[in-house]
Parts: structure tokens; C-alpha cells; sequence
């Protein structure tokens, strides 16, 4: 009886020592993440700016964005433009490239390496003026099109094909999203294609009824991550094109900053944050809804 | 058991969504609270200052330079130095004052002047610091214009500025220009579309966005009809008809071929001296700031330039054009060493050895003494000096305080942007203008008088 009792308390014990473990983490979450988290939404009801005291005002800030705000609207639909256009490109793209690289080829980790390198350098300022400087009308893209007989284009000038523009680094950065296919296709077990073989199929067969199939719990994974990246895209649009021409690349991320930072509406910021996090957890639910249709769970998608 | 899956789903996606989401939000309260290290002022004994400001490098330079002078002969002040480039000051600014985390000294843009007081106290008036800083040379009506608001003396202009033609000297002898004489928007047009028929590839003026907004449309309106866009009493100072006129004229710029279209030139935006127009030689003119001068001769390659008076319309009402501030340097209301501050911002205004150091980095001084001094000393780059002497002898009465909030600026960009687009006639080009100004400013005549 002794025993049991004092084995029970020791690995009671243990339990509080798993806590302090992840206790940096949980500190972590708290301050920065919980505590920002509500602060804004208590912000979005006030009328706060950077440095004067805040003063709640209700609901204004949220009446004041759907009835007044002339650039709310343009901006949201130039941000659901730009998800539209990058996330699939960028998970079409990654998916191409990660079924090339699972080849067998010669110097195969020196290409899946070179291959990774602009995720790793995508978020950052300089490949944003780098981009920048290539697309220019007189860039080197446009230098090399005229090369091959196609005319210049305007890149960023015009407002239609300046988002397109923008979406384009974003897809050129599919570098995590491959890694990520690339370990899913890895997992894919072999004699599923030597079955596939066996009875005749072609390779793009094999592609649509094994790999695709398998693979979809990665691309709904990815298809998550990307969209709420880039519903928060702001760096291509702050230094590329700073929301220009005619507010086509105005994206909702630019939009909260020049709010907050340059206009001083941080209450007003705030207010618009919220809209954000509801456009993402409305596309994260339907997303999860719709799961079922179209994924493959090996396991049938229990633990 | 049966839920876990979906709840650890569940809580993996509330997280995405709050991690990466308020990021843009948080940055007013997390940062420290009690800034201003310098604490051990007691007894006028080792004292540290903060002073902040933007620029390029050789202003950087002199300032550091300034500094360890100062230093050097009062050992018990130390000065730290932050500095960088212009982007992004602001915003860092305004976040440090909101947290209590600003320096001592603070370069400003009078743009932003307004906007922030309208907030509350920031900074030390100026008037109030007499017995240590020698105000007696500052051109009254000039501070009155820029510097002094809710009746404090905000901050010190550091230099003159004022708008102004930067000329490629080469191109215009060339191209058999006119490049003796005034030039009058008439001429601009005329020339302009002649030019730009010439040699397709050629514009009179390199401009931007920016350029236009803060600059030509103000200017020509005021030319125009002897107002800025708001008077001092929040109302406007256009009209429907005015501002058609004004846009009509902008069209015309964009139609006749004087200026690049807005969608090419809209990569350099704020920098007009890396327009590849400029820099290879395909332009005339820039239409800038005196401040802007030293930049666009570091990217004259292979040319000459000059500067000529802004252009100014054929009958004028007023010339649009006004002596602003280069910069302003205030002291933080919250700092613990107001009065050391002050005496070495005296001393950054007034010593020979100051003065000479710092050159005219921040434009050609205010004081006229210490304008004297450079002359004497061959410090005065006589492109600047000539380009200020040139517009502050059409000086005219200053905008208000107003035409410079951020927000204002935002709506006029974007009309702006509009009718250069052909996305909207004049008409309907100052229709927006007259409505969203009159609402705009409504909020922000509501906010200021909280």
C-alpha cells in the first residue's frame, strides 16, 4: 500500500516537472502572443491613437470601416485577388518541383538544396528591391523577353498585372511547401507503383490515382499554412510597389499598417486586424468542412 | 478519444491565425517603459543624451563628427548617436514616444509636426528654454509658419528649404532650351510636348507621385487662386471649379507627353534621382526640394546641373512657392535632461566650430550669421545657395499647418493617381477631391479639438 501511494505522488512530481519544462513557451505565449491578442481586441473598440490615451467608442470603429472607409472594400478584394492568384500557383508549383527532384538523379540534395534557397531568402527586404530592380521596364525579365521577341511589359506600372507581379514572388518562394511534399512523396510506399506497373498504368496515371491521392493531407497542410501567410502578405507590397498603381496591390496587411503607423488609428488598426482574423478562420472552417471530401487518410484520419 | 484529432486541429488553426495576425498591432505597449537612461543627472555630472536623426551618409558623418566636439569639450556629456535613413523614422518615432522610449533630441519633419501635437504635449517649447538657447536670429514669421503650434515653439528649423527646378545643364544647351529665363507652366507644356515629339524616350520633367501631390498640384493651385488646399480654419480651400482647372492642367502635363507616365516612373516614387530618365540623361528637369540638390548630383553621371525657379502659371495670383524648414530638431517633453539638452543644442546652432562641421548637411542655415560664416569659409555649395536665393526672392505666404496630414496627403495621391490614369476626367477627378476632403476633414477638426 506504502509502495503504490508513494509511486503515485512521485509521478505527480513528474507532471510539474513537465510544466516547468514548457513553461518558457507558455510565458511566451502569454506576453506575446494572448496578451497582444486581447489587447487589440479590447483596442478595436476604442478610438486609440499611438500616444493619446484611448477612449472606447464602441462599435465605430467597425460601422466606420464598412460605411465610410473608401479603400476598405478595394482592399480587401485586392487581398482576396492576391490569395487567389499565389497560394495555387505557389502549391502547383512546389508540387511540380517536388515530384522532379524525388527522381533519381545525379547531384539530386545539391538541387533540392539550391531549390529550398529562395524560401530562405523570400521574407527578406533585399529580395523585395532585388524583384523589384529585375522588373523594371527596362529590367533584365524585360530585357530578356525583348531578346526573345516578345515586347516589354510594365510590370508594376499597370494595376492588373501588378498584382500579378507581386503574386509571383510569392510563388517563386514555394521552397517550404516543397520540402513538405517532397517528404510526403517520400512516404508514398513503393509497391503501390509496382502494383501500378504490373497492371499496365501509365505514369500520369500512377500520378493521379496513387501520388495525388496520398498526398493530399500534405496539400491540405500547406493549403492552410499559404492561405493565412498570405492573407498577412505586406512586405512585397510595402517595398515593391507601396499598394500602387490605383491601389490594385492595397493589401490588407499595408492597409493596417499605414492605419496604424503612418496615420496613428491604432484602435482603428486594430478594429481591422479582427476583420482579417475573421476572413482567415472563416477560410480555415470551410477548409476543415470540406476536408473530407477530398482528403486521404491512410489511417482514415484518427490518431 | 475520439475528439482529440479533431481539437488538436482545431487548436493548431487558432493558432496560425493569432500568431502571424497581430503582429502589425502589438508594438505599442511591449517595449520598456522608463526610457531615458540618463539617470544620474544629480549635480551636473555625467549626463547621457540620446539624439536621433535621418539622412544620408555625409550627413551622418558631419553629425558624429559635430558630436564628438561637443564631447571632447564637455567631458561629463555623452551623446549617443541614432541614426539611419529616412524610411521607417516615423513609424519607430512614434512608436518610441507612445512607449516613453524616445531620445532627447529628436530630428523632425515639420510634415509631421501637427499631426503629432495634435496629440498631446511632446515637446519642450522652445520659448521657455530663452536663457540657454539664443533664439534671437531666427526669422520670427518663419517659425511662426512652421514651428510654432498651440503657441510652443515646437522644435529649431536646422535649414532653409524651398522648391526647386534641378536642371540637367547639358541636356537643355543641347536640345536648344531655354536656360536663362523663368519658366512658366505654359512654356513647360509647350516645350514639353515638343520635346516629347522629338525623341519619344524624351520628358522635360522627371516626376513621381509623390511630386505631384506634394508638390505641383498645391503649388499650381495656390498659383491659381492665391490658397493651398486647406485653409488654417479646417475648411477648403479649393472648389470644384479650381480643382478641375487643376487637374485639367495635370492631364495635360501627362497628355502632352511632359511628363512619364505615372505607371513607369511609379518604381522610383519618392527617389526621383534613380529614375533611369535622370540618370541617363533623358530629362530636363526635376522638380524637387532644395535638400534634394546634393542627391541628383550623385546620380548625374556624364551631365551638368543647374537649378531654375520652379515653374509658376502666366498671371499668377501667388507663386506657390514658400522658405519651409529642411528639418526640425525638438526636445523630448519626457526627457530627464532637458536643460543639458538645450544648451547642447545651443551650441549646435551657434558655435563657428558646429556651423562649420555640420555645413549645410541640413541645408543653408537659418541664422544669418552662421550662413555668413560658411560664405566666409567657402562652405556654401553655390548650386544650394543659388537654387534658395532664386525661390525665396518669389517667396509668398506659407500653407497651413494642415495641408501636411498624412491622411489628406493620402486621398489627393490617390485622386491624383486617378486622373493621371485617365481613370477620371477632371470633373469627377475634383468631385472626389471636394468630397472626401470636406468628410476627411471633418474627422480630423472632431479629433483635435478632443
Amino acid at each position: 500500500m506504502i509502495r503504490s501511494a508513494s509511486i503515485f505522488k512521485r509521478s505527480e512530481d513528474r507532471q510539474w516537472a513537465g510544466l516547468l519544462y514548457v513553461l518558457p513557451f507558455i510565458i511566451g505565449m502569454l506576453v506575446f502572443k494572448l496578451y497582444p491578442f486581447m489587447a487589440s481586441f479590447y483596442y478595436s473598440f476604442t478610438d486609440f491613437s499611438l500616444l493619446r490615451k484611448e477612449t472606447f467608442v464602441g462599435l465605430s470603429n467597425y460601422v466606420y470601416m464598412f460605411t465610410k472607409d473608401p479603400l476598405f472594400f478595394p482592399s480587401l478584394k485586392a487581398t482576396f485577388l492576391y490569395v487567389l492568384l499565389s497560394v495555387p500557383g505557389k502549391l502547383g508549383f512546389a508540387l511540380i518541383i517536388a515530384v522532379i527532384l524525388n527522381m533519381k538523379l545525379k547531384f539530386i540534395s545539391l538541387y533540392r538544396t539550391i531549390y529550398y534557397l529562395p524560401s530562405i531568402l523570400g521574407g527578406s527586404v533585399a529580395i523585395a528591391v532585388l524583384w523589384r530592380s529585375m522588373f523594371t521596364v527596362d529590367g533584365i525579365v524585360n530585357q530578356f523577353l525583348t531578346s526573345i521577341g516578345i515586347p516589354a511589359v510594365n510590370w508594376f506600372g499597370i494595376p492588373s498585372l501588378a498584382i500579378m507581379s507581386i503574386s509571383l514572388l510569392t510563388v517563386w518562394q514555394f521552397g517550404s511547401s516543397m520540402v513538405l511534399f517532397l517528404a510526403g512523396l517520400k512516404q508514398i510506399p513503393k509497391d503501390l507503383y509496382e502494383a501500378g506497373t504490373i497492371d499496365g498504368a501509365s505514369k500520369l496515371r500512377m500520378f493521379f490515382s496513387i501520388t495525388f491521392p496520398l498526398l493530399t493531407p500534405i496539400l491540405f497542410f500547406n493549403l492552410i499554412m499559404q492561405t493565412v501567410n498570405a492573407f498577412q502578405e505586406f512586405t512585397a507590397a510595402f517595398l515593391i510597389t507601396n499598394g500602387g498603381p490605383l491601389n490594385s496591390t492595397y493589401l490588407f496587411g499595408l492597409k493596417l499598417y499605414q492605419d496604424a503607423f503612418q496615420f496613428s488609428k491604432m484602435g482603428y488598426a486594430s478594429a481591422l486586424s479582427w476583420i482579417l482574423f475573421i476572413c482567415i478562420m472563416l477560410f480555415t472552417i470551410i477548409a476543415f468542412k470540406s476536408q473530407k471530401y477530398w482528403t486521404h487518410y491512410e489511417d482514415g484520419g484518427k490518431f | 478519444m475520439f475528439n482529440i484529432h479533431k481539437s488538436i486541429k482545431a487548436g493548431m488553426t487558432l493558432l496560425l491565425g493569432t500568431t502571424l495576425l497581430l503582429s502589425a498591432c502589438s508594438g505599442s505597449n511591449t517595449e520598456g517603459k522608463n526610457g531615458n537612461d540618463g539617470s544620474e543627472t544629480t549635480g551636473d555630472k555625467e549626463v547621457t543624451l540620446r539624439f536621433s536623426w535621418w539622412g544620408g551618409e555625409s550627413r551622418h558623418q558631419a553629425t558624429l563628427a559635430a558630436i564628438q566636439m561637443y564631447m571632447d569639450e564637455h567631458p561629463s556629456v555623452t551623446i549617443e548617436a541614432e541614426y539611419g535613413t529616412f524610411d521607417g523614422y516615423y513609424q519607430k518615432l512614434q512608436t518610441q514616444l507612445s512607449g516613453g522610449t524616445a531620445p532627447d533630441l529628436i530630428q523632425l519633419d515639420y510634415l509631421w509636426i501637427n499631426d503629432l501635437v495634435s496629440q498631446g504635449d511632446l515637446f519642450v517649447d522652445m520659448n521657455t528654454l530663452g536663457d540657454t538657447i539664443d533664439l534671437s536670429e531666427f526669422d520670427e514669421q518663419f517659425l511662426k509658419d512652421w514651428a510654432i503650434i498651440n503657441g510652443k515653439l515646437q522644435g529649431l528649423p536646422t535649414g532653409i528649404n524651398a522648391l526647386t527646378a534641378i536642371t540637367n545643364k547639358t541636356f537643355m544647351e543641347r536640345e536648344g532650351l531655354p536656360t536663362d529665363a523663368d519658366w512658366t507652366w505654359e512654356q513647360v507644356l509647350e516645350e514639353g510636348e515638343k520635346l516629347h515629339q522629338k525623341n519619344a524616350d524624351y520628358y522635360l520633367i522627371n516626376s513621381d507621385l509623390a511630386t505631384l501631390t506634394e508638390k505641383i498640384i498645391p503649388s499650381y493651385h495656390s498659383q491659381l487662386t492665391g490658397r493651398y488646399l486647406v485653409n488654417s480654419d479646417y475648411s477648403l480651400g479649393f472648389d470644384q471649379q479650381s480643382m478641375t482647372q487643376t487637374f485639367a492642367f495635370l492631364q495635360s502635363l501627362f497628355e502632352r507627353g511632359v511628363l512619364q507616365p505615372l505607371g513607369e516612373s511609379a518604381l522610383y516614387n519618392a527617389k526621383t534621382e534613380q529614375n533611369p530618365k535622370w540618370i541617363n540623361g533623358q530629362t530636363a528637369m526635376t522638380i524637387a526640394n532644395v535638400t534634394d540638390i546634393p542627391k541628383h548630383r550623385g546620380t548625374a553621371v556624364g551631365f551638368d546641373i543647374a537649378t531654375t525657379l520652379f515653374p509658376i502659371k502666366d498671371k499668377a495670383v501667388s507663386s506657390g512657392l514658400n522658405a519651409r524648414p529642411s528639418q526640425l530638431i525638438g526636445i523630448n517633453q519626457g526627457s530627464k535632461n532637458i536643460e543639458e539638452a538645450a544648451k547642447f543644442l545651443d551650441w549646435f546652432f551657434t558655435s563657428e566650430q558646429a556651423t562649420l562641421t555640420l555645413g549645410v548637411e541640413r541645408s543653408i542655415p537659418v541664422k544669418p550669421s552662421a550662413k555668413k560664416l560658411l560664405l566666409d569659409h567657402n562652405g556654401l555649395d553655390q548650386v544650394v545657395a543659388e537654387a534658395l536665393d532664386t525661390a525665396l526672392a518669389h517667396q509668398d505666404a506659407a500653407p497651413s499647418y494642415i495641408n501636411n496630414n498624412q491622411e489628406l496627403l493620402k486621398i489627393t495621391n490617390e485622386v491624383v493617381e486617378k486622373v493621371a490614369f485617365g481613370k477620371a476626367s477632371p470633373e469627377a477627378g475634383a468631385k472626389e477631391m471636394v468630397e472626401r476632403y470636406e468628410s476627411k476633414l471633418k474627422e480630423i477638426e472632431a479629433a483635435t479639438k478632443k
